[in-house]
């Protein structure tokens, strides 16, 4: 059962014991879908590039390069940064000085998936390069920030 | 996300681009950052809020591609990422000890917008959507009358969400204790992030065969797979965490605990799949599992701080003493969750003998 497929053209139609379809969208020259039916059996074998296909692999492929650079961990820190986000835009609205702000921080990111008990976050998948860059942000504290031309924006 | 997406207002992979853009808007707004909170607004909330919207899109896009081995697909996509979030953390290193803060941002930046967005256009769905003969389609052994019971009036539903929070509540606590606890045992500095780096390491080889094994063993339940994950991070948890007096069992608990237990997030695929052939309910299901996974990492910190507390380190004692509350803990709650997984499959031979009944009731008309 074929649902929605928009236009397909039909390739080549093979028939004999077995009868056997293969199809292409108009204006492309790779194949799409592939219908085999057994004339013994009766038994209908679809191939429509899912699981196999070299367009299922690509896509896989990009899949994981998106994936890969852009969360570069796994969903739950998604989660958990969304959560710290929103649960730390009230604090930090009270917060007055960065230091109180970094303790929140710090106190609810480790609390939720890290801790600091862990002595070597810094080479830990478990520690999303974000964490590496507000740890070392947060080291610079003392020397207020002092990032190149950042006098020119406060 | 997947209720959003399912109303088809836009094609799923602009989602995907949508999010990405805002990842990298948010790394080049971080760049220019003079503030701390200005720093945790653009890479906590804009950065989660860009992930958060193009995660689901990207999933769904994967499904309509894969069925059969969907299991192995989404191992092999979580092993890839934690491979590359492994790397990435090098490079952010590197980058900040020798450009500083603003530089690392923005290359971070240039790095995404050269690797996602061009790989966003490769992100295609499905032209076809092919309802396959039950010959082709992994089918459990369910009925369609019973699988046609909406997922959440489903028992196994709630056995396996009760599942997946247990699992999720324990999984992380042995990462972030595992260097600390190997310090007691050893003077070695680099020995504790040597075993910590191996327990990250078979966790993208258990990613990806347990994956696969959930497509193997899809007809007999999602509960079986299950089992064989969370029981054997308990085991290990119990037998190799527990008793190591040494670093030599803690590096084969690193290994077994690491395989095992993510092996489980590889199952959330099959697991949708289970409650029908109707992709919007698999992807419910998923998304439920999702939730379950954020709010045992939410919950673990604090519990484990709560363990801990009070109780000295000594060497021959079982946990080393400070330790033995977590042991017990991440040991519970992983048998707990396997357990579980044992109702699951007694759920599951219940509803096939329920339905087999009803398919030999005479039809009264």
């Amino acid at each position: 059962m074929i649902n929605d497929v928009g236009t397909i053209e039909v390739q080549s139609v093979q028939s004999g014991s077995d009868i056997s379809v293969c199809a292409k969208a108009p204006g492309s020259k790779e194949t799409v879908l592939t219908v085999e039916v057994r004339e013994e059996t009766g038994e209908e074998r679809v191939n429509d590039g899912r699981d196999s296909g070299a367009s299922a692999w690509k896509v896989l492929a990009a899949a994981v390069i998106v994936d890969g650079f852009l969360v570069g961990k796994t969903y739950s820190d998604a989660i958990s940064d969304l959560f710290v986000g929103i649960l730390c835009f009230p604090i930090l609205l009270e917060s007055r000085s960065n230091e109180d702000f970094m303790g929140y921080y710090y106190s609810i990111r480790y609390s939720l998936t890290y801790h600091q008990d862990s002595p070597s976050h810094s080479v830990s998948s478990n520690n999303t390069t974000r964490d590496i860059m507000v740890s070392k942000v947060a080291s610079l504290e003392s020397s207020a920030l002092e990032f190149p031309g950042s006098e020119l924006l406060s | 996300m997947t209720f959003i997406c399912h109303k088809n207002y836009i094609p799923k992979r602009h989602y995907v681009f949508m999010g990405s853009f805002l990842c990298i808007t948010s790394l080049v707004a971080a760049a220019f950052c003079n503030s701390l909170w200005s720093l945790a607004l653009t890479q906590g909330l804009c950065y989660g809020l860009g992930i958060f919207i193009s995660e689901i899109p990207l999933l769904l896009i994967l499904n309509t591609w894969f069925s059969r081995h969907r299991g192995l697909a989404y191992g092999i996509l979580f092993a890839s990422t934690d491979l590359l979030g492994f790397t990435q953390t090098f490079l952010a290193n590197t980058l900040l000890s020798k450009y500083g803060p603003r530089v690392t941002f923005l290359a971070f930046a240039a790095l995404l917008f050269t690797t996602s967005i061009t790989a966003i256009f490769f992100l295609a769905e499905n032209p076809l959507r092919i309802s396959r003969p039950t010959s082709q389609e992994p089918q459990s052994e369910i009925d369609s009358s019973e699988r046609a019971a909406p997922y959440y009036q489903r028992p196994i539903f709630y056995i396996l969400n009760f599942s997946n929070l247990l699992q999720a509540t324990a999984f992380y606590l042995p990462f972030i204790y595992l260097p600390s606890y190997t310090s007691l045992l050893t003077t070695s500095t680099t020995l504790p992030p040597l075993i910590l780096a191996l327990g990250n390491l078979s966790q993208i080889f258990g990613e990806v065969l347990f994956g696969r094994l959930s497509d193997i063993l899809h007809l007999h339940g999602p509960a079986s797979a299950v089992i064989i994950s969370s029981l054997g991070a308990s085991l290990s948890a119990f037998l190799l965490w527990g008793l190591a007096g040494s670093y030599l069992p803690l590096i084969f608990f690193a290994l077994l605990y690491g395989g095992f237990g993510s092996g489980f997030l590889s199952l959330w695929a099959r697991m949708g799949t289970f409650f029908g052939e109707d992709e919007r309910v698999r992807a419910h299901v998923y998304s439920w599992l999702s939730v379950g996974r954020g709010l045992g990492s939410v919950v673990s910190g604090p519990a484990s701080l709560m363990l801990l507390r009070g109780v000295d380190a000594g060497k021959g004692i079982y946990g080393l003493g400070k330790y033995v509350g977590v042991v017990g803990f991440v040991g519970g709650c992983m048998g707990g969750s396997a357990l579980l997984g044992v109702v699951g499959m007694l759920e599951v031979w219940r509803e096939k003998r329920r339905s087999q009944k009803d398919a030999s009731r005479p039809v009264i008309r």
